[in-house]
């Protein structure tokens, strides 16, 4: 944790309030965003309880599975879910726009969930429905596997940093303020609102208090309480058991409205805190760069809607050699930029980021404005330098490229560090400017800094070459793995599953 | 692990250089690795299989994780051989230092046609990463143990066969990304190249170097038994040809003389301050290593060893103080300065990751454990500790606060087990131990 954060921590503890860690919202919020509740049955990974999903505050869906170890149930299950979730998905396949030769989609699903175990719980459903067959023995519903591939496709969407199709909301809120609570508490969906909005009438200390106790606020899933299973859901699945053997119908409804009830009590207030905390979240100004990430995102939509209209396969269990190492590189990227975008806009980002000398902000102390230099072409190209002096504890070496987010630079403003000094406690950084001065011989106005103006400097993420792998039919002998047969044709449709 | 039946140790190294070099010139493998302990000779044996290839008629290229390692190579390369012509291929905004540019055997391009008429090729791992469709016989990859397995799968289409050298008890490479989802998959691209090649070759042979030519025979059997606990490896010297003494008398009798006459004598010296929970930026723990420094520097030292038969006085540039984090770099940094030694500044300070490969005549080392009040995964992994303890000729002088050995205690490893994940030799729990067993025997309380 760097000194502003940890700073920003101590703070919301001594005063018991929720304190703003970013000026801005960095993750989109769509207009529109279904929020999804998964709860998981304990004791078996991966199977699905109940889930509460809708697309607005009062419209709100409840799908349960009343015997969770029955197979015939949980796809019953999964083809309502996907039919729900598909609809939604589709009503964005609407609105195309034609850039270039290419086209793409102008909006894009965003699906909320409480944690990252909502995630989890998502993945499971995927890789449970995505192999899955229409046709044949163990056949589901046409709608299941491509529910499965969609899923599979948001869930490792959202791997990747700065995406916002599938988010979790306690993500977002604690990107956005610190509380005086650990990074594990803040998982909880409960005590983090309770923090930064606690309900009318009660101290943050009181509200903690009720968010700690699962009777008053049941666990925002995908598990549910310990002592809710032993206490309510057991019985009320074994009666619906029972009911299902006898075969009679009314205590068989009644089991099973028994047993929604039951459900809908632990998850309808996981519901209405996330829709107040997407409330929260929309009074958040939104960040200047993440429409420009939003745009990303469209088209990693648009190419996988098209692959899901051209016959999709569905995704691997496991990557492949060079499906990983691309991906692995993808991930990289993604983070790096979108950790200097976040310092780009936010200039409390920023501030983290110069207290672990990540980053810099000084005054000019020196210019060489009209510096000329030839280049190995024999052209004569402005190269200014400028020495800026910080008092921030800077940790970037020499030859590190930079962007800066001052307002006064143009934002294609490129510059290099040429050498530090120590000046007592500040530094001075001596800084070439490389770019963003226009193209004439002279720097255009405005585009070199004057001695006396302040502004800031963070580390250039840069342009990276795509990396070259093998073509995956011919991998080399350093990464060969004996083959394995692809992937839909395996018998997962008739694998032993847990008892019932 | 001394071995008492092969007292000359350069027998025993050239006995498995000589091996290496058969299975070069063998066709029947696609990869021969070398596994190589701190010190020894990793280099030498990069230049020479290359000279051994070229005599051959093969064409190597050498891949390395840096431009620094890249240099280095270049110029050993150079001088040891006047008659190859070497090409360094590199980054168009890389500028030789003059030293490269210097021999007349030597040539730098941004590209494979600039070099056309260079035996040799030398370049990093991210350069060859860029060129496309040649493809040679050889590749010889020097520190191969610090390339991720994503990045030989890109540059491992431009050669038949290769040489993989490096040190498996550093520490390995890493990635920011969060994520387990390749976790215990063979080709995850995450581990380092040299194991994942491995998993899927296992027919490859694996060598070892058995000899340290850097380690003192005060440190080797520690970190061989501690580090490289199954193919151990000895000292190149013999007890007595390295030494230190103080070329002036010391005034008072402070606890930092004290710990430094330790080191000297025993080559090994733990420096102990008082038991405290401590954030890593501690100013006292901080401000003591570079006392120490700042100490051997005011005091004057003369070390002798098999190169200066005769004894050299000690520079500011033979010092590093080693540490876990960037910050406690430059508090070490900042602490020097306020020494006021006019030497302390040449002193290298740097973290585990920037110190792999670099040698030094004292290291001092601030212990990653000191202070903390948990043993997390990062402070307990073995290869911080083992490039730390292992950078020396002569003597290594541990900075800790008391109560490590309680810290380990309260904190065995509690890292998930993944399936189809092998267990990780050493364990930095156990390697930590060992280390701290040795250092009880030369503990100095201040």
């Amino acid at each position: 944790m760097s000194m502003v954060s940890a700073l920003a921590h101590l703070e919301a503890m001594e005063t018991w309030r929720a304190v703003p860690l970013t000026a801005f919202r960095h993750r989109r919020l769509s207009g529109r965003p279904l929020v999804v509740i998964p709860l998981t049955m304990a004791g078996e990974a991966g199977a699905p309880l109940a889930v509460m999903v809708g697309s607005a505050r009062r419209e709100r869906t409840l799908l349960v599975v009343e015997q969770p170890r029955n197979r015939d149930q949980r796809f019953a299950f999964a083809a309502s879910l996907g039919q729900i979730v598909m609809d939604y998905i589709n009503s964005f396949r609407q609105d195309r726009r034609t850039d270039g030769d290419r086209s793409r989609y102008t909006d894009a699903p965003q699906i909320l969930v409480p944690n990252p175990g909502g995630i989890k719980a998502l993945a499971d459903l995927g890789r449970m429905c995505r192999f899955r067959q229409v046709s044949g023995p163990y056949a589901v519903e046409e709608v299941v596997p491509e529910f499965g591939m969609w899923l599979t496709f948001l869930v490792d969407a959202a791997e990747e940093a700065g995406t916002s199709m599938l988010l979790p909301v306690t993500g977002m809120l604690a990107e956005h303020w610190a509380t005086g609570q650990s990074t594990l508490e803040d998982q909880n969906l409960a005590s983090l609102m309770a923090w930064i909005s606690p309900p009318p009438g009660l101290s943050v200390e009181q509200a903690l208090a009720d968010a700690e106790n699962p009777d008053v606020w049941p666990p925002a899933g995908p598990t549910t309480s310990p002592e809710f299973d032993n206490r309510d859901l057991a019985p009320a699945i074994r009666r619906f058991d029972t009911a299902n053997r006898l075969g009679d119908p009314q205590a068989l409804a009644d089991a099973e409205s028994d047993l929604r009830d039951l459900i809908a009590e632990q998850i309808q207030p996981t519901w209405r805190t996330m829709w107040n905390a997407v409330s929260l979240l929309r009074s958040v100004p939104e960040a200047p760069r993440a429409a420009r990430r939003f745009e990303r995102d469209c088209i990693a939509f648009t190419n996988y809607s098209d692959y899901q209209d051209s016959g999709a396969l569905p995704q691997r269990k496991r990557d492949a050699a060079v499906g990983a190492a691309r991906r692995l590189n993808r991930l990289e990227r993604a983070l790096a930029d979108y950790e200097a975008d976040m310092a780009f806009d936010d200039p409390f980002v920023l501030a983290d980021r110069r207290s672990v000398g990540e980053a810099f902000a000084g005054t000019v102390v020196d210019a060489e404005p009209g510096r000329v230099v030839t280049t190995d072409r024999n052209r004569r190209v402005p190269r200014p330098r400028i020495v800026v002096r910080t008092e921030d504890p800077l940790r970037l070496a020499g030859d590190t490229k930079l962007i800066s987010p001052s307002p006064t630079l143009p934002a294609s403003h490129r510059a290099v560090i040429v050498s530090t000094a120590p000046d007592g406690a500040a530094t001075l950084v001596t800084v070439e400017i490389t770019g963003g001065m226009g193209r004439a011989r002279v720097p255009a106005q405005g585009t070199v800094p004057e001695v006396g103006q302040r502004l800031a400097y963070l580390p250039d993420p840069g342009w990276r070459p795509n990396p070259q792998f093998p073509e995956a039919d011919s991998m080399p002998w350093t990464h060969t793995a004996p083959p394995d047969g692809p992937d839909p044709e395996s018998d997962d449709a008739a694998e032993e599953w847990g008892h019932d | 692990m001394t071995d008492l039946l092969t007292p000359d140790p350069a027998v025993a190294a050239d006995a498995a250089i000589a091996a290496i070099l058969a299975d070069l010139n063998g066709t029947r493998h696609r990869g021969v690795v070398v596994d190589s302990p701190p010190g020894a000779g990793k280099s030498t044996l990069v230049v020479r299989a290359a000279a051994e290839l070229t005599a051959g008629g093969e064409r190597p290229i050498i891949v390395a994780q840096t431009n620094n390692q890249v240099d280095d190579l270049v110029l050993a390369l150079a001088a040891r051989h006047p008659g190859l012509a070497i090409g360094r291929l590199s980054g168009s905004d890389y500028v030789p230092p003059a030293a490269v540019n210097a021999p007349a055997n030597t040539s730098v391009g941004t590209s494979l046609a600039d070099l056309t008429g260079c035996q040799v090729i030398v370049g990093t791992a991210a350069k060859w990463a860029s060129v496309r469709n040649d493809t040679f016989g050889w590749a010889i990859l020097d520190e191969s143990y610090q390339m991720r397995s994503d990045m030989l799968l890109q540059i491992v289409e431009r050669f038949d066969r290769g040489l993989f050298v490096g040190d498996p008890g550093q520490l390995d490479p890493f990635t920011v990304v969060g994520t387990e989802r390749w976790t215990g998959l063979p080709h995850d691209p995450t581990q380092n190249g040299v194991t994942v090649m491995l998993e899927h070759n296992p027919g490859i042979p694996v060598h070892r170097l058995p000899v340290s030519w850097r380690l003192p025979v005060s440190a080797a059997p520690t970190i061989s038994q501690a580090f490289y606990p199954f193919s151990g490896f000895a000292a190149g010297t013999r007890d007595g040809t390295r030494a230190m003494e103080f070329s002036t008398a010391g005034f008072g009798n402070t606890d930092l003389d004290e710990t430094l006459a330790m080191a000297f004598t025993t080559g090994w010296a733990l420096h102990e301050l008082p038991r405290r929970h401590v954030p890593r930026t501690d100013t006292q723990t901080i401000q003591t290593a570079a006392d120490l420094a700042a100490r051997l520097l005011a005091r004057g030292a003369v070390a002798t060893c098999e190169r200066h038969l005769g004894g050299r006085p000690l520079q500011a540039s033979d010092i590093a103080i080693g540490v876990a984090h960037r910050d406690q770099a430059d508090l070490v940094r900042a602490a020097l300065t306020r020494t006021g030694n006019p030497g302390a500044a040449r002193v290298a300070v740097d973290t585990a990751n920037r110190l792999q490969g670099r040698e030094f005549e004292v290291v001092i080392v601030v212990h990653p454990l000191s202070g903390r009040r948990d043993a997390t995964a990062f402070h307990l992994e073995a290869g911080r500790l083992c490039v730390l303890t292992s950078r020396h000729r002569q003597a290594c002088i541990v900075v800790a606060r008391e109560g490590i050995t309680d810290l380990l205690d309260s904190h065995p490893s509690t890292d998930p087990v993944h399936l189809s994940v092998p267990a990780k030799f050493p364990d930095g729990w156990e390697a930590n131990q060992v280390v701290l067993a040795k250092l009880a025997q030369h503990r100095v309380a201040a």
